[in-house]
């Protein structure tokens, strides 16, 4: 085994040679997201032009760099060029990039969003110009879609894990110390002070002591901490390190969904690199302190994330919730004290080691210190991964980073920690994201996910939504949660669907007080905020939904009709033909007609009328809509979005 | 420790729940999930109170005693909150009856409840008499319902031998899930899904035999519901009789409680120590043999070449004329050791000396309770207290009384037949497998005429007129043996060893098969069935 410090030289030179590299690099940003997007074809498609045609090039795989809307994401190194980042990047589009800009002297402009500037070449650097960079601090994504995260060299080389050596030259003490300075709290959530659930633990005599690693990220629409494991993995293990060896804890877990294949397989190797070099196993670098990580993937339950039901899981038990106390930080896993963090918490640690709790504490407002990720979701022009100083308020996250609604339509409001969050006006979004103003708004910060709602969002079928995931969710144990949310869930349908009665409201919020107060869990007691929030923010939707039968949004089919309007309509059948209940009536040329009694609301002939006529228009309520139908947006438009305002 | 409950302070306990302080302390605080011999769950919420200190309104149950606490078990908060969160339980539970306007009328005019196939609502569930949601639902004073309730519509469970299940009627307490795991050891039943498909099941979709389940009833003694049930019992309503007794099925004599009906026939058994299970036998086959088809209700003499139904003095005339020609050598009495002390003493006496034999014959049952003997040669009269001789010997005698509890082919062929009284009917000392003496404690009537064994017998020798044998009752004999003191085992730590492994049980009882007088244990995986075939059972 060569040493650590043997291999930092070696990590630095192999990184400085790909700075300079004489051949080309292709860096492809493949984390699941870009993925999905069709990285993995892209990827394929390089690395076969590059055999067939013999070239000498390479290809990388990265993580997340974060904008989603632009993925896949490629960076391209060419010898004695600005190296450029490529937007949408498909496998034809790949080789064109080959083809014409590699190979040739073409820069690709229709798919170029940015360079790299003469200061560096780090991702960040490059998009830090745009709209959506300009307003984010990377610091616990600073290597996300820079490293490739299955080569520890490259984390190695950007002074990874010396926070953990800085850990060990200070000891448990000053550790805590440390983080207590920085005022870190829990990631996931409830953000409750790590030092405090640290010292709880750390007073409890055991001759065992488990560190829990909780990536069981399961709320709807949140996927930071996937992108972070995904992109950084041995941050997430340097900070196990660091709260293990603060805590007396030998062995490790790591509870990952196993929704999560690409986010277990990255650990998997990041652990065999790290025991490799004597960073996991007996005696670390000589230090004396042993410590060991296993993976146990979750099969897929929300609860899981609740700490006892997690550690129920790791048992092989159910994962039902037990009432508190016992904590598990006095009384956990196997009736030892557990220390249970969240992903992203864990990979603060390093930097609060390396850089010292006085820069941390540098950014955030109050007592919402450093910097939070978050998944910037829904309805919003830029969607993607983002990190921002904590208390910087949700206009600047909704409107400067995620650049405002899509097409123009209106912000109608923001929903902060997933199904036990709440939404939040957009009158108030000059609120600061952190834990106290956000709970203050009847909302939480939960883990980050952050779904962006806009005018055409109804907030009463959105709460209808939420209801029915922590309503499919619920462990069954305790009534509130799974009578309660199943009984909210009946009257939110009920109202949906235009059968709402005056007093719905009134026995809704009581269901909401009751799932509140009475539920065993965290999941039960915050089962209900999607639902308070709404009936807080947006109560004469509600009411209008009730007494007027009206959908604001035009979301709730029961209550929209679908008419044809007679001067518009030119008769060219195109309805007639798609009505999947031949509910229209109409020969060429004579206007059609909906017979409503057998109209289903399915949408299909507003959707087929030609744009010339737009004949097609809903009523719900008082309210009448003529659809606009939107133009089909051109590929690379968002990309073509975030070049012009580059060039701002 | 000190802490103040509702402004009373109280003693607590170390490692004591709140809940359980103040209800040792007879301070109400309503809870359903919770049960004596269970540890905390915490999950009906319930027992939720306000203390001092402590955010939101945490469950009693589980929240450990602390000294100088401050508890308020019953303000308007605790109240509404208890009130909505039973409201809850009832949307799953079907409860219309709890909710009609006419309950008061109608359980005046149906105290109990109907039988019927399925239950849908208070009138026609088995457990109407003893529920605890009924209890607490007029406790809170429920009135409405905030959603109308749902009917899970699942289909009844009737496949597993002596359990009933309709799932319809579960709340989800848990209790039976976690008495199986805190009895033995294993999830034989657990949660299955999740949300508003949480059920109690087995894992895969297996029954509850093919899951493994010892069928020790114990998940039936705590369902607070009617949703599990004793098939046998289910329909006799609450017992108004509850006597402790020893279960003799077996050598392991578990103190077991005997519930009788106002009619004083044995219903239910289960064991007194609810921390220990104890087997199928004890707490499924006691009532079901007690009151099988085919018990002998009264004395049979032959008359003419048929068995006739007679009055008892008839009866023991009839026995003692026909014996007394059999004095000496050519009688022989067997019993087997599961009777009690007091009628093997009084067996021998009578033996001895009414009838002047040696020819006692005392049978020790087999591991699997088979008793099976000869006669000595020379034996031309015999009393037998069960099946135990072949049939083909028993044809070859002259005279044959059966003195026993069912019919048999021998008592077919016999002169006379005696109704014994058996298991809980009896008063008397048992000898358990360990030499202890144990107290058998008459719980329930015998059937029709039916006597004590030694009874029968003592009231024989005086229609022969044979001195001595006037005891007054069981523990006179007891007195003139000297036994002493019997104790109910109560305090065991080990479980029986049938009831960890229902394939070891007993199968015969006093020459009987069980199987065929309790139609459960057939449907039983037995490796005893060797046994049976050996008897040709």
């Amino acid at each position: 085994m060569i040493s650590l410090e043997q291999a930092y030289t070696a990590a630095r030179e192999r990184w400085q040679a790909l700075r300079t590299s004489p051949v080309p690099i292709f860096f492809v940003g493949a984390a699941t997201c870009g993925r999905a997007a069709g990285a993995g074809e892209t990827i394929e498609r390089l690395r076969a032009e590059i055999q067939t045609r013999g070239l000498q090039a390479q290809v990388i795989e990265t993580g997340c760099l974060g904008p989603c809307a632009l993925e896949p994401l490629i960076i391209v190194h060419k010898p004695d060029t600005v190296r450029t980042c490529f937007a949408k990047v498909g496998p034809g589009e790949a080789v064109q990039i080959l083809e014409r800009h590699v190979l040739g002297n073409d820069p690709c402009g229709e798919w170029a969003v940015s360079r790299v500037g003469p200061d560096g070449w780090d991702a960040v650097s490059i998009l830090a110009h745009e709209p959506m960079m300009r307003g984010q601090v990377r610091r616990v994504l600073a290597n996300c879609g820079v490293i490739s995260p299955e080569d520890i060299d490259h984390y190695l080389a950007r002074d990874g894990y010396r926070g953990f050596q800085q850990a060990l030259s200070i000891g448990p003490d000053a550790i805590v110390d440390a983080v207590k300075r920085a005022g870190l709290r829990g990631r996931g959530g409830a953000g409750f002070p790590t030092w405090r659930k640290w010292e709880a633990c750390r007073q409890t005599p055991a001759d065992q002591r488990y560190l829990i690693c909780n990536a069981d990220e399961g709320d709807p629409g949140a996927f930071m901490d996937r992108s972070l494991i995904e992109g950084d993995p041995h941050a997430v293990l340097e900070g196990m390190l660091i709260a293990a060896l603060a805590l007396g804890a030998s062995r490790g877990f790591i509870y990952c969904r196993a929704e999560y294949p690409l986010a277990i397989v990255r650990l998997q190797v990041a652990i065999r690199q790290a025991q490799a070099l004597g960073l996991l196993g007996d005696n670390i670098l000589g230090s004396g302190f042993s410590f060991e990580v296993s993976i146990k993937k979750g099969a897929g339950a929300f609860v899981c994330g609740e700490e006892t039901a997690l550690i129920a899981s790791i048992e092989g038990r159910r994962p039902m919730p037990q009432p508190r106390p016992p904590f598990p930080a006095v009384s956990g896993l196997w009736g030892k004290p557990t220390i249970i963090q969240n992903v992203e918490t864990l990979a603060n640690l390093p930097l609060i080691l390396r850089h010292g709790p006085e820069w941390y504490t540098e950014l955030g407002s109050g007592t919402s210190r450093g910097t939070k990720t978050f998944s910037l979701a829904g309805k919003v022009k830029r969607t993607g991964l983002i990190e921002v100083p904590m208390g910087i308020t949700l206009r600047q996250i909704v409107e400067e980073i995620g650049g405002g609604g899509i097409d123009g339509k209106a912000i109608k409001a923001v929903q902060t920690g997933g199904p036990s969050g709440g939404c939040i006006p957009a009158a108030k979004f000059d609120l600061p994201a952190d834990y106290e103003s956000l709970v203050a708004a009847g909302s939480i910060m939960g883990s980050g996910g952050m779904v962006v709602l806009d005018e055409d969002t109804c907030v009463v079928d959105l709460a209808r939504y939420f209801m029915s995931f922590t309503q499919s969710e619920s462990c069954g144990k305790c009534p509130p949660c799974r009578v309660g949310t199943r009984a909210m869930l009946f009257l939110l349908e009920r109202i949906v669907a235009g059968k709402g009665t005056a007093d719905d409201l009134q026995r809704l919020d009581n269901l909401a007080q009751t799932v509140a107060r009475g539920s065993l869990c965290g999941l039960g007691q915050t089962a209900p905020n999607p639902v308070l929030t709404t009936l807080r923010y947006f109560q004469h939707e509600y009411e209008e939904h009730i007494d007027k039968q009206q959908c604001t949004a035009f979301v709730c089919r029961s209550l929209i009709r679908h008419h044809i309007d007679p001067e518009r309509c030119p008769g060219c059948t195109a309805c007639v033909k798609v009505c999947p209940t031949a509910a229209i009536d109409g020969v060429r040329g004579a206007p059609h007609v909906i017979n409503p009694e057998m109209c289903s609301q399915c949408g299909s002939c507003l959707s087929v009328c030609p744009p010339i006529h737009a004949a097609v228009y809903r009523t719900s309520g008082d309210l009448t809509r003529y659809e606009p139908r939107s133009e089909k947006r051109k590929s690379g438009a968002a990309a073509q979005d975030l070049e012009s305002a580059a060039c701002d | 420790m000190r802490l103040t409950i509702d402004n009373h302070t109280l003693r607590g306990c170390d490692g004591e729940s709140v809940l359980q302080c103040a209800l040792r302390h007879n301070i109400r605080v309503p809870h359903l999930c919770t049960h004596p011999s269970l540890p905390a769950f915490g999950a009906c919420r319930m027992c939720v109170v306000e203390i001092d200190g402590m955010r939101g309104f945490p469950a009693s149950c589980a929240t450990p005693a602390a000294e100088g606490m401050v508890v308020r078990t019953d303000t308007a908060a605790l109240r509404d909150l208890r009130r909505s969160i039973l409201e809850l339980i009832l949307i799953e539970h079907p409860s219309a009856c709890l909710l009609c306007d006419k309950q008061v009328l109608c359980e005046e005019l149906r105290p109990h409840a109907a039988k019927a196939g399925r239950t849908t609502g208070c009138h026609t569930c088995n457990n109407k008499d003893v529920c605890e949601v009924r209890d607490l639902a007029r406790d809170l004073h429920i009135s409405a319902l905030p959603v109308p309730p749902v009917y899970r519509d699942l289909p009844l469970e009737r496949s597993d031998p002596f359990i009933d299940r309709d799932l319809n009627l579960c709340i989800l307490c848990g209790r039976c899930v976690r008495i199986c795991k805190a009895q033995h050891g294993r999830s034989t039943i657990d949660f299955i899904g999740r949300g508003s498909h949480t059920h109690i099941g087995e894992a895969f979709g297996r029954s509850l035999t093919e899951a493994g389940c010892r069928f020790c009833g114990s998940c039936i003694d705590v369902c607070p519901t009617g949703s599990l049930a004793d098939r046998y019992a289910k329909w006799y309503g609450a017992a108004s009789r509850f006597t402790a007794t020893t279960c003799i099925l077996c050598d392991a004599a578990c103190a077991v409680t005997v519930h009788a009906s106002a009619q004083r026939r044995a219903v239910m058994a289960h064991g007194i120590n609810t921390r220990v299970p104890i087997c199928v036998l004890g707490r499924f086959a006691i009532p079901e043999f007690l009151n099988g088809a085919g018990r002998l209700k009264a004395p049979q003499v032959r008359i003419g070449d048929r068995l006739r139904e007679v009055a008892w003095p008839q009866a023991l005339a009839a026995v003692a004329e026909r014996l007394t020609p059999f004095v000496g050598n050519a009688f022989a009495l067997v019993c087997d050791s599961t009777s009690t002390l007091e009628d093997r003493h009084v067996f021998q006496r009578f033996t001895r000396e009414v009838m002047q034999s040696p020819h006692y014959v005392e049978i020790q049952p087999d591991e699997h309770g088979v008793s099976r003997s000869g006669l000595p040669g020379g034996v031309r009269a015999a009393l037998l207290t069960g099946d135990f001789v072949d049939l083909e010997r028993v044809q070859a005698l002259e005279l044959l009384i059966v003195q026993d509890c069912y019919a048999t082919p021998a008592s077919e062929c016999a002169t006379v037949v005696l109704p014994a009284a058996v298991l809980a009917e009896v008063g008397g000392t048992w000898v358990d497998g360990e030499s202890r003496m144990r107290p058998l404690r008459r719980a329930c009537d015998p059937p029709g005429v039916a006597k004590p064994d030694w009874q029968i017998v003592c009231e024989l020798a005086v229609a022969m007129a044979a001195a001595g044998f006037a005891y007054e009752s069981a523990a006179a004999v007891a007195a003139e043996i000297g036994v002493g003191n019997a104790a109910l085992r109560i305090k065991r730590a080990d479980t029986p060893l049938a009831a960890s492994d229902p394939t070891n049980r007993r199968t015969h009882f006093r020459g009987h098969c069980l199987a065929e007088k309790v139609g459960g244990l057939r449907q039983l995986p037995a490796t005893a069935s060797s046994a049976l075939a050996a008897v040709g059972g």
